[in-house]
């Protein structure tokens, strides 16, 4: 099986500034890849030379085995990027038009419009469309041509919620035919619901790598929060825990071994009311994992 | 027709993964139209652009020509031709300027264009769009301006001498449409603009645009020769006779102004593709 995307030994510079560590990359078809980084990590640039926007210092890239600039590929890749500026003077269903021309394959407009909430602003010229609007654009210019698949830049960045949900639940439906999705997102829950697989990348290496799962395991703590009489730092000497503080008169302890943790709370006797045991959320996973990086 | 090449083997290329509603699409001529829809109405609908590229000459003309059209000049021809063709030159060279000059600077480094490329568009593609575009506000123009120089200007000719006139002023187009890709290419996104219009209209003014060289200062009689628009003007005026020059040392100097910027061009596309997707 080829793999969708390839990178071997993928690296920039610029000038003098290395942007991205080479770097080797693998994605299979149906692979749902949420790529996270703090501002400036990489993951534009890293985007740019898997779209063939940018030239890679070093190394190759190969989308469906093929060079990221054959029409080969670029007939199967659909892409929502940044700021794409598209022209004010032209009107959503004319962009539409055009867009469906360029490709092989390609879905009709009233599907494009419904997947992308536009539908009754099919007539409107685009610079009478509001921000979350013309990123909705973007959403249906980018599914034009039926893409095997889909590069999303931080889709949701200005849009509301209601938006937001709306459209992860289009993408949901897009990869039940199979179709690979690589997509960047500061929301770190949407990574959390949508993607099979995380890539963590922070000054230009790829730091962790796995499902949501195995990255919230790679920082291994739960959170253990209860109501109790016993005192903070008594806790913090306890085997297994990392860390413990009281927050709002709760205390909330880091553990690897929430289960030894409460058995000896139990078994010496303290009050326990309100107890909650959370698994750490991706973004405290996150931040342990960019922190660690940056001491 | 379509270049959409059959994948080869699922061993070089897996295979698509097509949603049930996908259609066949993306065959090069409905392509070819949509793009040159697409640059035309993007331009049409900006009236800074397109009133003052279509009416301007136009007022210009009402105004400096059709009055003087009946007149006889010097040399024993009709000032109406001679006017019209000088217009219509003017006319096309702002065309030429800022249909390319300014679509290609404010487009570059947006990410429109990043947009555009990463789609299958071929490039050959949207560069034809673009001058096909150019050619469509040309032959626009010139729907204006040769009814009113008939119906106004009283201006008569003969059928293949009109034809002679169009043909000449349209092709005319190609050379300079190669200055405004350069312009675009070496002007900044807000400096094509301003950049076009000190050149346009002290060019156009020099290069006897406006009015007969004759009646021009001496100084800008020497300086006229070396301007490319004078030679696209003698050429357009003497389809329709009422100019005498060389033919031969006109087209030479079209055609050196279209290599000379084609090249420039070709230059700053390379600049701006490294500095953009290096």
């Amino acid at each position: 099986m080829v793999n969708v995307i390839e990178l071997r030994g993928v690296s920039k510079c610029y000038g003098k500034l290395q942007a991205v560590y080479p770097l080797d990359l693998d994605v299979q078809a149906g692979d749902i890849v949420g790529f996270l980084g703090p501002n400036g990590a990489g993951k534009t640039t890293t985007m740019s030379m898997m779209l063939g926007l940018r030239r890679p210092t070093s190394g190759t890239v190969r989308l469906f085995g093929q060079p990221p600039s054959s029409l080969q590929s670029r007939a199967r890749v659909g892409i929502m990027l940044q700021e794409s500026g598209v022209p004010g003077s032209l009107r959503v269903d004319e962009l539409l038009r055009l867009f469906q021309s360029y490709y092989p394959y390609t879905l009709p407009t009233a599907e494009l419009l419904e997947r992308a909430g536009l539908v009754e602003k099919r007539h409107a010229l685009v610079s009478a469309l509001s921000g979350g609007q013309k990123q909705r654009l973007y959403f249906a210019l980018a599914l034009a041509g039926d893409p095997d698949l889909l590069f999303l830049d931080e889709p949701t960045a200005g849009m509301d919620v209601e938006a937001r949900l709306h459209f992860w639940e289009q993408v949901r439906g897009f990869t039940a035919l199979g179709k690979t999705i690589l997509f960047s997102t500061h929301y770190l829950e949407e990574v959390d619901a949508l993607a099979t697989r995380i890539i963590v990348i922070d000054k230009g290496r790829i730091i962790a790598e796995g499902t949501p799962h195995e990255i919230k395991g790679l920082t291994a703590d739960k959170h253990v929060i209860l109501r109790t009489n016993l005192p903070a730092d008594l806790v913090n000497g306890y085997p297994g825990v990392r860390t413990a503080q009281v927050q709002n008169g709760e205390l909330q302890v880091a553990t690897t071994r929430p289960e030894d943790f409460l058995r000896r709370v139990f078994s010496e006797g303290w009050e326990v009311n309100d107890l909650r045991v959370k698994e750490v959320d991706l973004e405290t996973a996150f931040l342990s994992l960019t922190e660690e990086v940056h001491v | 027709m379509s270049y959409v090449l059959p994948a080869r083997s699922t061993a070089v290329s897996p295979q698509r993964a097509l949603s049930p509603t996908a259609v066949r699409s993306g065959r090069w001529l409905p392509m070819l139209g949509q793009q040159i829809r697409t640059e035309f109405m993007k331009l049409w609908r900006i009236p800074a652009f397109s009133a003052s590229v279509l009416l301007f000459p136009v007022i210009l003309f009402v105004l400096f020509a059709v009055p003087y059209a009946r007149e006889t000049l010097p040399n024993g021809s009709s000032a109406g031709k001679y006017l019209l063709a000088s217009f219509c030159a003017y006319g096309l060279l702002g065309v030429a300027f800022f249909s390319f000059g300014i679509s290609v600077a404010t487009e570059r480094g947006q990410g429109w264009m990043r947009l555009i490329r990463a789609t299958p568009l071929p490039a050959t593609i949207f560069i034809t769009a673009k001058i096909v575009m150019a050619l469509m506000f040309a032959v626009l123009l010139l729907a204006l301006m040769f009814p009113l120089a008939f119906f106004a200007g009283h201006v008569r000719m003969a059928t293949y001498e009109w034809i002679m006139l169009f043909i000449n002023l349209v092709v005319g187009v190609l050379p300079f449409s190669m200055v405004g890709f350069a312009l675009g290419y070496w002007a900044g996104p807000n400096s094509a603009a301003p950049i076009a219009n000190i050149v346009y209209l002290p060019l156009s003014f020099a290069s006897g645009l406006w009015q007969p060289l004759e009646s021009l200062p001496a100084i800008v009689q020497r300086i006229a020769p070396y301007l490319p628009p004078y030679h696209y003007a003698q050429l357009v005026r003497r389809a329709v006779g009422v100019e005498d020059g060389k033919t031969g040392q006109h087209l030479a100097w079209l055609l050196g102004t279209a290599l000379v910027f084609g090249l420039l061009s070709a230059w700053g596309y390379r600049r701006d593709q490294d500095k953009q997707y290096g």
